[in-house]
């Protein structure tokens, strides 16, 4: 079987969220855990941004199950979380192709922060809401790390296309 | 038919939501679960390789700071107990002077009262101990003070919390002795030295290099029979009439003792 641009690109984003996965679940100082960019959502944000008519709610749902294991926490949190940067990133997409890289970091904040909220909703709802404002943390971890990841992500992106 | 962006995101918050309320209410999603970590095991097995370096890192780490401070910790008490066996054996030693003075005690058969050293005063005209039992301790002047060796001298004066001991090797001082192994009679006069004289030899004294020199307890100052000296020298005088001189050197350790007895007088 040929590999073909599309699986290729298939396999960057199977292959970037899997990496996401293993970064986020390396075991971490306390302080370091609790500032750790959100690596799965931020390489989600990317590929909805890229290819928003590919990637959407299924690999949102796929990813939040993984998440939602990895982190111990219910099923579906993470799902519910990650629609809403599903949706934000299709609202966006046009906007952060053009954007340059510190506006990109600012929306991609927002949207981080929306993640975020949403978590904190479900927690709440669930009865064990976080009680440290250290919980904000990845909000500015991953929003400086935006632009890192997105360089990375894009190449990557261009390589699968055009070996 | 397309449904919105809205609509979408809705549709799969809704979906999360049902999925939330079964887990939160039910264990049916168990399977669910497991199938999940299954599938994820490959990430967690990646995870867990670097953790387990990393375990082993700090693991290493904190072994090593552990050893640094237990490093820190056996010095310390190493020079705690460094600085206690010094004070061991200078007790231990105390104690065995403290021994031998009492056994000096028991053999002098007087009352007897311990006291310490606090000054000394050794020069060719003046030999004085300062001690530090006074009037205060009932010090009188003339009592005897002897060491767990022999005789060291006598009080000559008292002040309120000390006293001066003068010396038998003071040249002012003389003491009756005999000679323990003949028995001769005379008197040791100190020199200002380490040494003492005997004076007033009998013609004919019997009295060889070693022999042991002993208080006679005439004059009623000094305990009899107590050890002040060894003969050390005997020169013979240029005349070859007139008595030899004769040395003594004392047995009482003047310049190392540290405790002495002040000998109650006999009346």
């Amino acid at each position: 079987m040929k590999a073909t641009p599309f699986l290729r690109t298939r396999g960057a984003v199977f292959v970037s969220m899997l990496v996401a996965l293993v970064l986020s679940g390396l075991p971490m100082p306390e302080l370091w855990r609790a500032s750790q960019p959100l690596w799965p959502v931020m390489v989600l944000l990317y590929w909805v941004l890229a290819m928003p008519d590919r990637i959407g709610y299924g690999v949102a749902v796929l990813l939040g199950l993984f998440m939602d294991v990895q982190q111990g926490a219910l099923l579906g949190q993470n799902v519910f979380s990650l629609s809403i940067v599903v949706y934000l990133g299709g609202r966006f997409y046009k906007t952060m192709r053009l954007a340059d890289l510190t506006t990109q970091a600012v929306v991609s904040g927002v949207v981080f922060t929306a993640y975020l909220l949403c978590n904190w909703l479900v927690s709440v709802a669930t009865g064990s809401p976080p009680i440290h404002a250290y919980y904000w943390l990845p909000v500015v971890s991953s929003s400086a790390l935006w632009p890192l990841v997105f360089l990375l992500l894009r190449n990557l992106r261009r390589r699968a296309v055009m070996p | 038919m397309i449904a919105s962006p809205e609509l979408r995101c809705m549709r799969t918050m809704l979906f999360a939501c049902l999925v939330l309320l079964v887990d939160y209410n039910y264990d049916a999603l168990t399977k669910v679960r497991v199938a999940v970590s299954v599938a994820m095991s490959p990430v967690t097995y990646i995870v867990s390789k670097p953790a387990e370096y990393i375990g082993m890192i700090a693991d290493y780490a904190r072994r090593q700071e552990d050893l640094v401070q237990g490093n820190e910790r056996l010095r310390r008490q190493l020079f705690q107990a460094q600085a206690q066996v010094q004070r061991f054996s200078a007790v231990s030693s105390e104690n065995k002077r403290l021994r031998e003075l009492l056994a000096a005690a028991r053999e002098l058969k007087r009352p007897t009262q311990m006291a310490e050293l606090m000054g000394i005063d050794r020069q060719p005209l003046r030999q004085q101990l300062t001690i530090d039992r006074g009037v205060s301790k009932g010090v009188t002047v003339g009592q005897a003070v002897v060491d767990a060796y022999g005789v060291l001298g006598q009080v000559v004066h008292v002040d309120a919390l000390s006293s001066k001991v003068l010396l038998i090797t003071d040249p002012s001082h003389s003491i009756p002795v005999r000679v323990d192994r003949s028995g001769v009679r005379m008197v040791a006069a100190g020199l200002g030295g380490d040494e003492l004289e005997l004076r007033f030899l009998p013609p004919q004294a019997d009295i060889r290099v070693g022999d042991l020199v002993v208080s006679s307890g005439l004059g009623e100052v000094f305990p009899a029979s107590y050890p002040v000296g060894r003969v050390s020298r005997i020169e013979p005088n240029a005349d070859g009439v007139s008595p030899p001189k004769v040395y003594v050197t004392p047995v009482a350790r003047i310049d190392t003792s540290h405790e002495f007895l002040l000998v109650q007088d006999e009346g």
